[in-house]
Formats: structure tokens, sequence, C-alpha cells
């Protein structure tokens, strides 16, 4: 049986500038990985890469996942196929307000399943549910995607459109950084909610600040392009007291 | 099987409050996927002028409508002076030459009265709006909605025109207006746009072939939103609809005006008037989806609009333009605002979009005399495939516009490299108390834009037309809702096969 | 440098800074990697200005005061043409017209097909000091590249309320506000040798 994500030998530079150099990562069904590395190690152009970014050229190297070929899919794809991004810094889209962004992604997805769109009503329900819990108000959800909003509203903004669309692997790129303790904990209540069998998550981070809410089951630490090593949890504290230079 | 279509009508009972669209929209995406199947034809026999203009053909349409002979002095004076004025050529664009001796100037149904009600309609024609989505029977049953439909050159049916009479409100056909209130007519034609106005409207003075008249009295507010309906149909026929509101102190009006157009391959001429006045504290808002036939993916084919629209807007009274315009191979169109009465208000929202070898060059002129008027211009201009989209204005603050106040906001966005967006705005500030702010930008979708999008699993496709609906939101907002969400299928639509 | 026959041909970094009564006609050509840099003084002159962007990389940023009173017609064309591909240009233009003199602006951003990574901005502030001054602004973009960032902004109006409002509640008169305000008007785009034109102007005319 394959695994659940596969990341074998992976390269992939922007422009002339190769940043990953080669790495080898796999990650089960159901499990947290966290990838912990100081800024400028790639962990967030592998966060890209796996998504089909196309800043990116991808020079050698497979990713599997569930068995299939992400690199030869568009970035649409991947995403109907599961894999969902929680970008570091999300972008704009002047004029979409996030509900109809949100009807879009869904329907395309349940499209891509052969499953009925969500009629009006449906949908609204499925939406508010999560809205709610999330503390995700109305008047948010009616406002141009990211547009205007601080840097904690645009991180509990795409926490919630993880909820919503329920993708079956998780990636959480620098979700930590610029938010305060009441959102980490919204951010990690909603992970720890959302974690089941079938669900796995990859967080990217490079400090503990979120791993504190949600603790992960393997732990890799990422170097210059390169996974140096994985072990479980007790690498967060070692990380924490000792820096990156020790890996 | 009969297809319905309607793309831009909609429905309302008799309290102005929206019930419905007779149309599944999923429907409509289906039938249009992979082009435009709009077009068809339907054989009547109508009763036409010899092709050509001359005199005799202007005496010969003012004869067939029995017009008074006022109206054929307006015509004839108009017919004279439009041979003296030469075409004009300063739009962005190209195109083979108009042979102006080349076009059916008068074309009508085959009937001798005009029908006095729906059941009277010759049943081919009933069959065109069926075949349209606009079943005038069902219509009068289920909606409010009062539709001047205009086929070929003469209305064939107005309804509703009674339950708006009642409120004083006027709405026919402006031939019958001609006949029936003369004296507003005579008063206000070509009041606002005088014949001697430009090349087009000169000649539209001349043919004009039917339109809309609306009237709404002092002090009334309109209950329901009107709604014009065009089609272009019998071949070379060019079509010169007139269009004349009057809007009396403190009344309040919302017109709606679609079109689409049957599939054709000569280029036919559209040019069109719309005239309105606008008295002092009325609040008139004028919207337009266009969505003529723009011509085949290699240029060929599709309609010439050359329109002028233009409002007279008094003191303390608002006249706001919105229009998407997605159709026509050639849009000339600028809808512009006097602001002669002080604190007078004029907007204009625009969303221009071309595709294939369309090309548009229009936008708007706020004419700012009285004190403290103020004007708000927001344009949206989408290039795709080889097209080419012009925006062009003109703000002018005269020495006598006193504090007068104008924004513009222009932005363009380009989708593939083959196409062309320009922005040419004009500012004349004659006052010195008065302000003319302007800016615009032109830029592609970003790369980061589409990633997004597509991440969170919308295709190439979706991506772009959903960034391209918010980049028009400001201005599609605008339009009544149900006619904004037509408009933006539309727009979906037309990017198709645009996207590489 | 020392101004001689049309066109200045740009092959590096080089400033120019241009108040010649007698000559309204300027062209430029910008060649790989040139950055020209130019600053028109139009003081009651018309002005015609032409700059191309004929070599990847190329660079131009253009600055332009114009000044006019009387019953002066001044004419200023600015036109940019970026005519090969990643060239950047820049336009920066303030003027004040008082009098009954009148300005008649057009400025223009060309970027033609397949030029890819072009950017081109545009800002114009034009003032009316008197009642029978006017200003005519006409900034052109024509485009036909896709991957291109453009902008215009233009605006012609009175000196701004909230400015001297703020001004007022300094204790200061409005006659002064307006004067303090109208003689930094032009600071940000000329340079301090022409500072004095611009002085002796306001001197005589505000």
């Amino acid at each position: 049986m394959s695994a659940f994500l596969e990341i074998k030998d992976l390269h992939a530079k922007v422009g002339d500038k190769e940043i990953l150099k080669g790495v080898n990562l796999t990650i089960e069904s159901g499990k947290v990985m966290a990838i912990m590395g100081p800024n400028g190690c790639g962990k967030s152009t592998l966060s890209a890469v796996i998504t089909g970014n196309p800043t990116y050229q991808v020079t050698g190297g497979s990713i599997l996942f569930k068995g299939k070929d992400l690199l030869k899919m568009t970035p649409d794809e991947r995403a109907n196929a599961g894999v969902f991004l929680a970008f570091q810094r999300p972008t704009e889209l002047p004029g979409v307000s996030m509900a109809q962004l949100l009807k879009a992604a869904l329907n395309a997805k349940r499209t891509f399943l052969k499953e009925k769109p969500l009629d009006a009503v449906q949908f609204m329900k499925h939406l508010k549910v999560r809205a709610t819990a999330l503390g995700i108000t109305d008047e948010m959800l009616k406002r141009s995607v990211n547009v205007g909003f601080s840097g904690g509203e645009k991180k509990r903004l795409e926490t919630f459109q993880m909820a919503v669309l329920e993708p079956d692997f998780c990636i959480l790129d620098e979700m930590d950084s610029g938010l305060d303790v009441d959102a980490l904990k919204v951010v990690g209540g909603a992970i720890s909610v959302m974690r089941e069998e079938k669900r796995s998550f990859m967080i990217i981070t490079h400090h503990d600040d979120l791993l504190r809410y949600v603790a992960p089951d393997k732990v890799a630490i990422m170097r210059d392009g390169k996974i140096l090593q994985v072990g479980d949890k007790e690498l967060v504290a070692k990380v924490e007291e000792k820096g990156y230079d020790n890996f | 099987m009969q297809e319905k279509k309607c793309f831009f009508l909609t429905f309302f009972n008799k309290s102005g409050i929206f019930i419905g669209m007779n149309k599944k929209n999923a429907d409509i995406l289906k039938i249009l996927k992979g082009g435009y199947k709009e077009g068809f034809s339907i054989d009547i026999s109508a009763v036409q002028a010899p092709k050509g203009l001359s005199e005799e053909i202007v005496r010969f349409i003012s004869a067939q409508k029995n017009e008074p002979n006022w109206l054929l002095d307006f015509r004839l004076k108009a017919f004279r002076q439009w041979q003296k004025m030469p075409e004009p050529h300063w739009l962005k664009g190209e195109y083979a030459p108009i042979d102006y001796q080349d076009i059916y100037y008068y074309s009508a149904p085959d009937r001798k009265e005009k029908p006095k009600s729906l059941d009277e309609i010759d049943p081919k024609i009933r069959e065109t709006y069926d075949k349209l989505g606009i079943p005038l029977k069902e219509q009068e049953v289920l909606s409010g909605v009062a539709v001047d439909a205009v086929f070929d050159s003469v209305s064939v049916a107005t309804t509703y025109s009674k339950a708006l009479k009642e409120k004083g409100i006027l709405f026919c056909p402006i031939s019958e207006a001609v006949r029936e209130y003369p004296d507003l007519v005579k008063e206000y034609l070509g009041s606002v746009v005088p014949y001697t106005d430009n090349f087009f409207a000169c000649l539209n003075s001349a043919v004009f072939s039917d339109g809309s008249f609306v009237y709404i009295p002092k002090g009334v507010k309109c209950p329901m939103e009107l709604s014009s309906y065009f089609r272009i149909n019998a071949k070379n026929t060019g079509q010169f609809e007139r269009t004349l509101i009057i809007a009396e102190e403190d009344s309040v009006l919302s017109y709606l005006e679609g079109c689409t157009a049957p599939q054709r391959d000569e280029n036919q001429l559209h040019a069109a008037i719309v005239e309105i006045i606008v008295k002092d504290r009325a609040d008139v808002k004028y919207s337009t989806v266009q969505n003529w036939y723009p011509g085949d993916e290699n240029g060929k084919g599709g309609i010439y609009n050359f329109v002028t629209k233009r409002g007279l807007v008094l003191n303390d009274a608002h006249l706001s333009w919105t229009q998407v315009e997605t159709g026509s191979a050639i849009t000339w169109k600028y809808p512009s605002c006097i602001l002669k009465g002080d604190n007078a208000k004029g907007e204009f929202y625009s969303v221009a979009m071309t595709n294939h070898y369309q090309q548009a060059d229009t936008g708007t002129k706020m004419i700012h005399l009285g004190k403290n008027t103020t004007s708000t211009i927001v344009s949206k201009g989408i290039s795709a495939g080889k097209s080419s989209n012009t925006y062009r204005g003109l703000v002018r603050m005269s020495g006598t516009a006193q504090n007068a106040r104008n924004i513009s906001r222009c932005d363009s966005l380009l989708i593939g490299g083959n196409c062309g967006a320009h922005t040419i705005p004009v500012m004349k500030n004659e006052n010195k108390t008065a302000i003319i702010e302007h800016e615009a930008t032109t830029s592609k979708i970003s790369e980061e834009q589409l990633f997004y999008a597509q991440q969170r699993g919308l295709n190439k496709e979706e991506a772009v037309s959903l960034i391209v609906n918010g980049f028009c939101r400001e201005v599609m907002k605008r339009l009544p809702l149900e006619f904004a969400i037509e408009a933006q299928k539309l727009i979906g639509i037309q990017l198709e096969g645009s996207v590489g | 440098m020392t101004i001689s026959k049309l066109p200045f041909l740009f092959n590096r970094q080089e400033k120019v800074l241009i108040h010649h009564p007698d000559e309204h006609e300027w062209q430029f050509i910008v060649q790989e990697r040139g950055e020209l840099e130019a600053f028109f003084l139009p003081i009651n002159q018309n002005l015609k200005v032409s700059v191309i962007l004929n070599g990847a990389g190329a660079k131009s940023d253009i600055k332009c005061a114009y000044l006019s009173n009387e019953n002066n017609d001044l004419k200023l064309d600015i036109q940019v043409l970026h005519k090969v591909k990643n060239t950047t240009s820049n336009q920066q233009i303030k003027g004040l017209a008082t009098g009954e003199s009148s300005v008649l602006l057009t400025a223009g951003i060309e970027i033609p097909k397949n030029t890819n990574g072009c950017e081109g901005y545009q800002n114009h502030r034009g003032i009316l000091l008197s009642d029978k001054a006017k200003i005519s602004a006409t900034p052109q973009l024509e485009i036909w590249s896709e991957d291109v960032v453009c902008s215009h902004g233009s605006a012609v109006g009175p000196l701004p309320d909230d400015e001297l409002f703020y001004l007022e509640t300094r204790g200061l008169k409005k006659s002064q506000a307006e004067k303090l305000l109208l003689s930094s008007f032009f600071n940000d785009i000329v340079p301090g040798e022409f500072r004095t034109h611009i002085k002796e102007w306001m001197e005589q005319n505000v």
C-alpha cells in the first residue's frame, strides 16, 4: 500500500536559485507532521511545490499523494484531490467575496467528486456552522478576500477555508507568525477538531508557538533545502532550547 | 425542441418586487458553451423601404408612421444636415467603410394596424419571443414587467402601460407618443441631443424607427423597473431606436435596457439615441446590459453600435448610468450628463469586455455647469483575444461650476498578449474652485491571484472568471440583482476560450 | 551635459536639466540599460518631449514643472514609447496657471505588442490660481501588451482645503497658508538650481 504522502529527492528552484536540494519526506495518514527550520531553509518553498505554485520550477524528484503523481497535476487538480494550503501571506482578490470564493471552490470539488452542487441553503448552513465556531462574522464573509484584513484575521480566514473545504491534506505555512494567543488557540482548536484517521497535517513553522496547541506526531528539521532529521515531538523542545545550529 | 433563452429579462410583480426568472441559469450556460448561440432568424414578410437613404425614404418612413408635419420637418432637417456631415473616424478602431446606400432604413412586420392585445400579435413574432425566452402571454400572467419590445422597426407590443397610466406614468413606443402626446414629444425631442449633435445622432434623427417613451409626472415614484427589450432582426436593417425619458420634478425612475441579436454575417449598423430630461430633485437610473452579436472568432460579422446617450440634469437632480457592454463588433458610446442645475449629480459606472476582434471605444462625458455639481466615473475595461478596448472620457468644469467635484477611476485588465487597453480621459478645468481627480491603472491578472484561486480547487478558467467578476464588482453591484447575475454569467461566457 | 542636435542618445545613466526659452522640442532615445533623468521648466512656453526607450533595462524619469500667466496659451506634450521589453518610465508633471492663461497638456505612455515586463507611471497635478485660468489635461495610456504595470493619476483644482485648514489652525492667514503650500508645491520634482526661477515667477504672479 502506498503512503499518504511520499516525497523523494525533490529539487526545485526559483529563477536560477536552487532552493530545494533533495527533500525526502514521508507523511502517514492521520498524522500531524511539523516542519521546523530557520528562515530561508526552503520550508515555504516545499509547500509551494507540493501545491503547484508556478513560480517554482521542479528540477528533480517526485511527490506521490495517495499514490498519485502530484507533479503531473495542475494546482486545481491537486486541490480537488484534497491538498489544501493555508498561505503564509494570503493573496488579495479585490471584489471577490469570501462566500463567493468558497461557493465556487466547494462546487468545483463536488463536481470533481461527481456530486451535485450544494444549493444556497445547504451552502449557507455549511458555512455558518464553521464561521460561528471560528469567530468569522457575516461581514467578513461579504468582504473581498484578504483585502483590508489584519494579519490575524487573514490567518483565521485561511483556517476557516480549510474547515469549509475539508481537505485530506492540510498544509499550514507559518500560521503562527503574527498571531496572538487567542487566535493561536482558535487555529489550534480547529486543527484538533479536524484531526482524524484519513486526514494529515503539515505544519510549517520556525518556532513552537502553534505546536503548544497542536501536539505533532512527528517533527522534521529542515535546513538548507534538505530534511536533516525526523523525530518525535521532543525535537521541538530541543529546537527551542538549542536553536537550529546543532542539527 | 425549442430553446428558450432570456438573458436580461427581469420579472417583478405589480408592487415592484422581483419574483423570479423564467430560465434556469444552468441551462443558459450549457446552451452557450462553445460560442454564441443566440443567433437565429425568422422569416417574416416585412414591409420594407428599398435600400438606401434619400429624402424620399425619409418621407416614406414618416408616411408609414402617419407622422405629423412637424416631425417630418424634423427628420428632413436632420437628413439635409447629415448629408453635409463627414463620418467621424476618431474612435480607436478600424472597420470596413459603411455603405449607407446599402442599408434598409425601414422594415415592419406585415400588419396594417398595431395589435391591441398580445393575442393579436403575429404568431411568428411570438415564436421569436418564445425562442428568446420572453413569452409575452406568460409574462403578462406571471409578472408585472412592462416591456416595450422593438421587433425590427416597429413596436409590436407594450404591456402594462395601463397599470402605469393609473399613476400618470406614460410608457409606450415613441411612435405612439407622437400620436398621443404630441406636445410632450415636440417639446423634448432633440432638446438634449440636437439633430446637429454628431453624424450618427443626425442619421438617427432623420430615420429613427421606433423606441421607448417614458414620462414620469411630478412627485411620482415609478412602482416598477421599466424594461425595454431591443432586438435586431431583418437582414440588413439598420436599427435606429430613439428613446425619450422625461422625469418631472421630484420623480423617481429606474430603467433597464438589454439586448441580444440574431447571428448574422453582414455587419449591422445600429445608431440609437437616448435622451433623458431629469428635472429638479428627480432621480433617474438607467441600466444597460448590451450583448449584441460581436462577430465570430475571426472578426466576421457583428453589430456596429454607434450610440448617443445623454441626460440633462437640473437642480438637485440625479442621473446615474450603469452599463455592462459585452457585445457588438464595434462599440462607440459615451453616455453623458449635462449637469446644468445647481447641486446636480451625475454618475457613470461601466464594464466593457471585449474578446476576439471586438473594438470598444466607450466612456462618458460629464459637463459641469451648475454650482456644487458632482460626478463620479468608475470604468472597468477587460480586453481579451485580439480585441481593443478604449476608455475615452471628458470631464469639463465650466467657469460657472463653482465648487464642482469629479472623481474618476478607470481600471483596465489585459488577458493574453494580443489585445489592447487604452485610457484617454480629457479633463478641462475652467474654474479654480472646481476639482477634477482621475486615476487609472492597467495590469493583468497576477500569477499569485490565479494560484490562490486554483489552490482552492477552481480551474484556470473558473479562477479567471471569478477574479474578473471581482474586478467588476463595483459596477455590477449597481445593477438590479438579477440583472447583475446575468451580467456576471455573460462575463464568464465571454471569457471562454480566452484563457491560455 | 551640453545640448546639441536632436535626438539625444543615452546609453548610461545621465541627468539633464532643461530650461531653454528658445527650444521647445526634445527627443530622447534611451539605449540598453541607459537611464534618463530629465527636468523641464516651461514658463509660458510650449514643450514637446518624446522619449523612446529603445533597449532592455532602459529607464526614463521625466519631471516637468509648468507655469503660465497673463493670456498665454501653453501646449505641453510629453510622450513615452516603450519600444522594447523590460523598460520603465515615470512622468511627474506639476503646474500652476493664473491670469487668463490656458494650459493644454497631453501626456502619453505607449506600450506596443510583445513588450512584456514594462512599467509606466504618470502623475499630474495642476492648480488654478485665478478665475479665468484654464487647465486641460489628457493623460493617455495606450497598452498593447499583457505583462505590464501602468498607472496614471491626474488632478486639477485648487489647493486642498484640508491642507489650508491645517495651516490656518496653526495660526496662518489663508493667504499665508496658500503661499506656504505653493512655495513647497514643486519641491519634490524641481532640482535646487531651478527653484529661483519658480520663486521669481511666484513673486510676480501670486
